[in-house]
Parts: C-alpha cells; structure tokens; sequence
C-alpha cells in the first residue's frame, strides 16, 4: 500500500517544495556551507549519507531537539536518532529519491522533541553535488 | 489472559514510525501519538482523577483525539466519545463526567465553559486547565468506553463496553481485515462504534497509514479524490458508497478498493450488484455488540445481507436476531448510574433476519410491523422481500397503513419502469393471501424521492409522512 500512499505524497511533497521556508539560494549554498554557516540558519539543517547516516547537524535542529550534535553525528538518522521517520512515508521517500539521485520535497510532520508533538516543516533536499539535506522547520 | 486494549495500544505506538495518521495537521508517526498521550496522562494525574472516572471526548477525528484516547485507557478512565460541538455541559450532567475535552479555543482556554479542558491539537492539553467536576455516582473503571448508539432503535441510549467486549471484537474481526501496512482512508465518525471499534482501532493496531477525509465522506468528490492518491481500505455506511459510486470513476474506484466493510444499513440491489467480485465485505451489528455480530466475504454481495455469525452466537426468536457472546455489551448508562447486564444473556436486535445456510439476511425492524384493526399481524418483514421478489423492478416495497384498517403499499421503481397497475395489484393480492380483503391504496415512487437516513436505509416514518403529505 504504503508504496502508493508515499508516492501520492512525493508528487505532494515536490510541489510544496517551491513554498518551502530553505529558499533557492540557500538550498543553492548548502554543500559550501561550514559548520558556523549552518548554525546561522533559522531552521534545521541535518546532512545525511545516502544510508541515512548524520553528518551535519546545525544548530537550530540540536536546540528544538535537545540533542547536541557530537551525540547526532555518526548516528543513523532514521533508525537511531528519529526512529519515528522509518515509515513509508518518510524514509521511504527518502530512499526513493536516493535511488532516483535527486528530490525536493516538502511535508508537514509531527517529531516529538522534548516529550513534546511538535508539528514540523520537513524540506527533503538532495543536491545536485549528491548531499542529503533534511531541512526543518518548526511550525 | 487476553491482552487488554490498553496493552495492545502501548505495543503498537510506543516508539513506533507507523501506524501514522495523515489529517489536515499533517503527517503523525504513532511515536508521536504516543508522546501527546503521556502529556494527557500527566495532566489526567495532576488532576487527581481516578480510575472510571467519566470523560466526555468531544474532539473531531484527529491526532489529539487518539491522543486522549489511549491516555485515558492507560489511567483507566471510561471514555465517553461525543460528536465535536456536542453540548458538553449537558453531556458531563447526563453522564456525570468529571471532565469533558474540547478543541482548544482560539482565545484563552479561560473562555473553555466550566470542567472543560481544551486540546492543542496534538500537543496535549492547552493550559491552564480547569478544575474537575465532582461526580455524584461512583466511578466506572469496568466500561471502557461509554457510547451513545445511533439511534437505529429509536430510542438512543448510553451503551457502556468493557476492555472484554471491545477486544473480543477486534480478536474475532481484524484477522479478516488484512490491514498491516495497509493504507486506510477513514471517514466514519470515531465516536461510533463501528468508526472506533472496527476502523480506527484495528488501523491503529496494525501499523496501517490512516488518511483521514476532512468531509467524513459527506462529500464523494473529497473522498473520491483521497481514494484517486492510492489504493485503500475504506469503511462506511451504504449511503456513502452510493455517493461514491455516482461519480464517473467511482464504480472504478470501488472496485479499486483493497478491503473495507460497508455497515450500519442494509444494502439494496443495485448497490449489492456493484459491490459484487469488490474487496468490500458487509459487516453487521449495533453498538449495544461492541459493536461486530456477522461479516461476510470479501466480494459477495446479495440484496440485504448481513453476512455471517463471528465472535458471538446468534440465533432467530419470532423471526427476530439475538446474539450472544463476548460481544454483548457490559450494561448501559441509566438514571445516572452503570446498569450491569448478564453476560451470558441472549440480547435481542429487534433486527428481523432470515438464516439462510449461515447466513444472516436483513428483513427489516421488527417494530416495523403493526396490527390491523382486526387484530391481524402485518409482517412487513415477511412480505415486503416477496414482494420486492416479485417485482425485479422494483429497489424495496413498503408496507403501511394509514387508519389501521388498510394496507398500502409503496413500491420503489426507477420512473421509466412498466407500471401496470392490474398486474401488479393482482401479484400483491396473491402475496397477501386473506389480508388481500385490506389492501388499500397501491403508490408508485422513484427511489430518489424516498428519505433516507445518514446511513442510507430506508426512513419508513418520514418516507410515509412525505408521500402522504402530497
């Protein structure tokens, strides 16, 4: 089932990416970013390997977490830090676009930060260069 | 021991990436589902509230409504689920709740009426929140969950489930309903207990993707476009699929269903003939069976069948339906207080059925039938299928009378149908055999013109009082 559920909301998800809060030209700058740079963001920024392992892991996403980044980094997004995410919906669509090599994509999801549902805006982001950006925002 | 529905709910969303629920909130894990409920249970603690206390759930189908749910099961409260902007107030006096949860208002939670406390969409409670009531009669930590029934009876009534009858039903229906991973699109009403019981549970229980319509399926083009996303299972009342199936592509999308019960009315012919080689089965019962009494297979589909016997005993008193079994409920909310009834009793349906080779056939209420001036019995359960037999034309035949000296009937048929009223009456005097002598007047309707219930059966009192009215 969920196979079609997810693709339903890949073509959702693709069209809200144009009204995403990570704009072009931030999106455009994220492999050239250093650290300092994603701390700046006003949103989360978490940079994952085609297996989904964290790379980077700003600021704002530590925050709204409480998880501090030498505790993220190394750690597999979906099955260890945000186990939540390993559905159809969400790794599911991630893995479709690794496979494809490419996908922007938007949604609103629900993490429980700090013991707390917290509704979120999710921008799935893989840049031309290959990097995994899971882009969040808090609603 | 069986598990209980608290334990079985704990399994399936603690920790866990699915079931997930897809609103107009967005995309819930059951982890997060999970993590609003804890917030509930604290502030259900904080409050100082006991096991069985009575609390109103008044909030729409939503993240927050599961939320409150599976908290309350956890602190063993009797949840007393209600339609969203049901008058509380008068809900938590009847029903002598401590508390009733609301939507959160848009302005202070100050603004909430008095022992209400306001949901922040699925971020728990939405402080500060107000004391509770106290209640007059002792708590009810055996009944799970309060129900009000629909009213198929007439005469709506608190019916009370506990954790015994609800997972009897969820034990002896969800293996036939192949719902892992599945995708669902839920549109009953979850303060009933066929949308609760026997479609947000089991979806919830079996890490299915639940896509909630915001329309509960009143409106087909809202549900038509939810079903054109993906292949789903999809529960609900006939009228809804009748709906459906009138738009261009819904006899495709239908048939494009991959499972679902239709219930809560009987199906007619044409539906019946639709549904026939679908993924859709029947299901009966009334909430009073927690609420599963029969399903049938995937796909087979006659003119107002029930299906078969499951989880219970049944069994035909004077052409009447009683069933007995895990299912029957544990007793009923009355004069302010929990009335226990025998578990081992025969509760009757006031259904009357006909059991052909196992299975159950609707024949209509039996509060249906009435006296003649004579003394005579009308059986409209008997009669009005023969008739109905008797004209393949015709959608469902009628029986009435209007002085209680006479008997008229109204026949269903699509306007361009041979009306050849000699014949006709010749066959419904032969089918009434001595009571021919009463037969009153014969009338002629299309079956748009007869008023149906939210569920699509059959109002016989108003389609009555509308043809009489002309």
């Amino acid at each position: 089932m969920s196979t079609t559920l997810a693709d339903s909301m890949w073509a959702q998800g693709t069209k809200m990416a144009s009204m995403s809060f990570a704009k072009p030209d931030v999106l455009a700058k994220l492999d050239s970013a250093t650290r300092a740079d994603l701390d700046k963001l006003p949103f989360g920024a978490v940079k994952v390997t085609d297996a989904g392992v964290i790379q980077e892991y700003n600021r704002y996403e530590s925050q709204l977490a409480g998880v501090l980044p030498t505790a993220a980094i190394a750690k597999n997004f979906f099955t260890q830090l945000a186990p939540c995410t390993n559905n159809a919906v969400f790794y599911g669509n991630f893995k479709k676009g690794v496979a494809a090599k490419a996908y922007n994509l938007m949604f609103v999801y629900t993490f429980s930060y700090n013991m707390r549902p917290t509704p979120v805006r999710v921008h799935m982001h893989r840049t031309p260069k290959g990097s995994n950006w899971i882009l969040v925002e808090k609603k | 021991m069986a598990r209980s529905l608290r334990d079985r709910l704990v399994d399936a969303l603690r920790g866990r990436p699915s079931p997930v629920l897809i609103t107009d909130e967005g995309t819930i894990p059951a982890a997060s589902l999970w993590i609003g409920s804890r917030l509930w249970v604290r502030a259900f603690r904080a409050a100082g509230m006991r096991p069985g206390d009575r609390v109103i759930l008044a909030l729409p189908p939503s993240a927050a409504f599961v939320e409150v749910l599976v908290a309350a099961l956890w602190e063993g409260l009797s949840i007393a689920p209600v339609p969203p902007g049901a008058d509380t107030l008068a809900l938590l006096d009847t029903l002598d709740a401590v508390v009733a949860v609301v939507p959160a208002p848009p302005g202070p939670a100050e603004s909430l009426p008095p022992w209400t406390w306001g949901a922040d969409g699925c971020r728990g409670p939405y402080p500060p929140l107000a004391a509770l009531r106290r209640a007059r009669s002792a708590p009810t930590p055996d009944a799970v969950l309060l129900l009000c029934s629909s009213g198929t009876t007439g005469s709506p009534h608190w019916v009370a489930l506990s954790d015994r009858n609800v997972c009897s039903v969820l034990d002896s229906h969800q293996p036939q309903l192949a719902l892992t991973d599945a995708c669902v699109v839920s549109v009953l009403p979850w303060h009933h207990a066929f949308g609760l019981v026997l479609d947000l549970l089991p979806a919830l229980l079996n890490g299915a993707y639940i896509v909630r319509d915001p329309f509960g399926g009143r409106d087909a083009e809202s549900l038509a476009q939810l079903l054109r996303q993906a292949p789903a299972a999809l529960c609900a009342v006939p009228a809804t699929i009748a709906a459906l199936a009138a738009l261009p592509d819904g006899p495709a999308l239908i048939s494009g269903l991959t499972g679902g019960i239709i219930g809560g009315a009987s199906v007619g012919r044409d539906l019946a003939k639709l549904l026939t080689g679908s993924a859709l089965r029947v299901g009966y019962g009334q909430t009073e069976a927690s609420p599963g009494i029969a399903l049938g297979d995937p796909g087979r589909w006659q003119p107002n069948l029930l299906g078969r016997a499951l989880g219970c005993e049944v069994r035909v008193v004077d052409g009447g339906l009683e069933f007995r079994g895990p299912n029957a409920c544990l007793g009923s909310w009355e004069a302010g207080g929990l009335q226990m009834l025998d578990p081992r009793r025969w509760v009757t349906t006031h259904d009357a059925v006909e059991l052909v080779d196992g299975e159950l056939f609707y024949r209509g209420r039996l509060a249906d039938r009435f006296k003649l001036d004579n003394g005579r019995w009308v059986d409209t359960t008997a009669l009005e299928p023969l008739l109905c037999a008797a004209l393949p034309s015709a959608s469902d035949v009628l029986l009435f009378t209007t002085d209680g000296s006479t008997i008229d009937v109204l026949v269903l048929a699509p306007p361009d149908t041979a009306r050849d009223a000699v014949a006709t009456e010749a066959m419904v005097r032969a089918i009434l055999g001595p009571m021919n002598a009463r037969l009153g007047r014969l009338h002629w309707r299309t079956p748009p013109e007869v008023v149906r219930t939210p569920k699509g059966a059959i109002n016989r009192a108003e389609t009555v009082r509308a043809l009489l009215a002309r």
